[in-house]
């Protein structure tokens, strides 16, 4: 019970409310605004946490985490723009009933369902982190190994345009990693003479050189975008007959999502779309969907915010990122010092109730911010382009020399944003990119313990239960790509036998 | 006329095997690659008393060697996996506009200059210059934004977060 007491405790401080709060509101501003996402928010803000104790910064990008995910829903709604890729889902009902006037309704049924979701999804990870942390105290290097190439595998199933593209900008991102001085022997990797680059590549710069720089230019692309804007005049809460149809919906997107979460790579986007096609699949009125049904916005917004507690999971209990915003709020917990992973959990174990409290006030809080506020959120889609982008340069520039007084950070910036917009244009996502970049010390490191313990014969780990249950899993989500578009292709051909009657 | 909801025969369209621009892609990716290889076989020989342990270009090389073979499909692409490809197809068809270039040419200006100019005077000029590259003309707003923005941002990560800024060559600094 004390460290429970003391968790919470921690956050009872005015000035870690006060961050937390802030954490929501720059979350759902940054979610309302399309083209700004979590991710870059919180690689943003990770510079300017530095000064901050662990817990006070990790709450706050919690928070924003959170927040960020429902933020995405109000210009989802509200102008058929989702903020966030997570709430792309939440538009295809939510814009059709905002368009038949009842935009308060349809915002109310998003906050509500997100907050279910998420408040869902954070008692699952307050009992499911400490018992992972607990297995996962039992593992030798060859299993850490084993799960971070698993957790590397699955940016094969990641949300994105392209598995083997994903599987690449990982590759990429884990090779970054070897950048720097090696850490067991002491020898200088692809340094090329810069000794900037001996203690490696600083990731704070690259996460910001590829989230918002690369934004930055494909948005320079859409200068002359307009949206049509549905007005709202006030959020409004569910009605008894909303809840009555939505609460098995919540209920059960809320599970998906958690679980989606769990797994390692996947997020809230995947979470959202499982979400609204499960919801259509379990619906009496299926022809409904697309047109303002309350499932279909219960459906995904329940899940995508039950993927952000879910995602905290394996991030806090192993050290292995849930999602892209996870991957960054676990550089962040690299930056201060702790090296997550179940020992951390072990020795502070008040550290799982903060974060715990942290984003249960978040949940809390951007409910309260929705329905106050959910109308002057809409107007920040009112922002020009014109000013904002310059302003989210300028904050780049700031995190990436700020974090180390250092220009050649700016120009590790500048590069990785010129280059994320190459990778982007051709369907390599800077997500998967991070995850390498993050998973990659992890797969090294522990590989070459592995290696070590079991002299240097790769097979000898295979002999482990649980290393060779990671790697089948590996398979099986290497392989699941392929086995899900030869399905594909197999259904096609079976319907137009049908059609050309063969 | 309502779309089909039923499939075009697959296979019918003719595409050559090979996807020229991802070939190209495919190209460069594997040509770093070798660039890199190389690269390890530079590296310094770690001392013997590391002689049984996984040597440091061991990792990098087995990661180039995965890349590499990865980038080997990407030609194929289009062939086995066909939607996701079109969509990535459809995304790089888009012409890359002048105002993306002039921005990408802006940034690197802006980085170039930031050490002489300071920090202060390069937050003022994105401010006022990207603004107007990007068809900004309400200048009243330009004018107000970028004081407002710059003084902001100086005096909160200057003064309040104690950010050190470079003054650059006009001394310009709030601390």
């Amino acid at each position: 019970m004390e460290p429970v007491i003391t968790g919470l405790a921690m956050l009872a401080d005015p000035l870690n409310i006060g961050l937390i709060i802030g954490g929501v509101v720059i979350g759902v501003l940054v979610g309302a605004l399309p083209g700004l996402s979590s991710p870059m928010a919180i690689a943003l803000l990770i510079p300017f946490t530095i000064s901050l104790q662990p817990i006070p910064a990790i709450s706050m990008m919690a928070a924003l985490y959170c927040a960020g995910t429902f933020g995405g829903s109000i210009t989802a709604i509200l102008i058929n723009a989702p903020g966030a890729p997570p709430a792309a889902a939440t538009a295809l009902d939510g814009y059709p009933m905002a368009r038949r006037g009842e935009a308060g309704r349809a915002l109310g049924l998003a906050a509500f369902s997100s907050v279910c979701g998420g408040i869902i999804s954070l008692i699952i990870f307050l009992f499911a982190a400490p018992l992972l942390a607990k297995v996962a105290l039992s593992f030798t290097p060859a299993e850490y190994f084993a799960l971070a190439v698993f957790a590397l595998s699955m940016l094969a199933s990641i949300s994105g345009r392209s598995s083997l593209r994903n599987l690449i900008a990982g590759g990429f991102g884990v090779l970054i990693s070897t950048v720097g001085i090696h850490l067991t022997t002491g020898v200088e990797r692809f340094t090329f003479g810069i000794n900037e680059l001996s203690e490696g590549i600083n990731f704070v710069p690259v996460l910001i050189g590829l989230f918002a720089v690369a934004e930055l230019l494909n948005q320079s692309r859409r200068l002359d975008r307009h949206y049509e804007r549905v007005r709202a005049k006030v959020m409004k809460l569910p009605s008894r007959e909303d809840l009555k149809r939505v609460w098995p919906t919540i209920l059960r997107s809320s599970g998906l999502g958690t679980f989606i979460g769990i797994l390692p790579a996947e997020g809230a986007t995947v979470a959202a779309i499982m979400g609204y096609n499960e919801a259509r699949r379990w619906s009496k009125n299926k022809e409904q969907f697309g047109t303002g049904c309350p499932e279909g916005i219960a459906g995904p917004e329940a899940a995508n915010n039950a993927a952000t507690g879910g995602a905290m999971v394996p991030t806090l209990a192993l050290g292995i990122p849930g999602s892209a915003s996870t991957a960054l709020i676990l550089a962040a917990l690299v930056m201060h010092g702790l090296k997550p992973g179940p020992h951390l959990l072990q020795q502070t174990p008040e550290f799982i109730y903060a974060i715990f409290g942290a984003m249960l006030i978040a949940n809390l809080a951007f409910m309260a911010i929705g329905f106050g506020g959910a109308k002057l959120f809409a107007q920040v889609t009112l922002i020009p382009r014109s000013i904002l982008w310059p302003a989210v340069f300028a904050f780049s520039m700031i995190g990436s020399y700020a974090a180390a007084s250092s220009y050649f950070d700016v120009w590790v910036m500048l590069i990785s944003g010129l280059v994320g917009f190459f990778m982007l244009r051709n369907g390599f996502g800077p997500a998967p990119l991070i995850m390498g970049l993050i998973l990659g010390k992890i797969v090294e490191e522990t590989f070459s313990q592995a290696m070590i313990i079991h002299d240097n014969n790769f097979f000898a780990m295979l002999e482990r239960p649980i290393v060779a249950f990671f790697f089948v899993l590996t398979a099986i989500s290497l392989l699941g790509p392929v086995f899900s578009e030869a399905r594909r292709r197999q259904k096609n051909r079976r319907l137009v036998a049908t059609q050309y009657g063969e | 006329m309502q779309k089909s909801q039923i499939p075009e025969r697959e296979g019918r369209e003719t595409r050559p095997l090979l996807d020229p621009v991802d070939a190209t892609i495919a190209g460069i990716i594997i040509a770093g690659c070798i660039i890199l290889y190389f690269a390890t076989t530079n590296f310094e020989e770690p001392s013997a008393l590391f002689g049984d342990n996984i040597q440091p270009e061991d990792f990098p090389r087995i990661m180039l060697y995965i890349i590499s073979g990865l980038a080997l499909l990407l030609p194929f692409e289009h062939v086995f996996s066909p939607d996701g490809w079109n969509r990535i197809k459809e995304d790089r068809s888009k012409h890359i506009p002048p105002a993306t270039i002039l921005t990408a040419i802006l940034l690197l200006a802006v980085v170039i200059s930031s050490p002489y100019l300071g920090m202060v005077l390069t937050i003022f000029g994105i401010s006022v210059l990207m603004p107007l590259l990007w068809g900004e003309r309400r200048y009243w707003l330009v004018g107000i934004f970028s004081v407002l923005f710059t003084g902001a941002v100086t005096y909160i990560f200057s003064v309040l977060l104690q950010v050190y800024f470079e003054p650059g060559i006009f001394n310009i600094s709030l601390r």
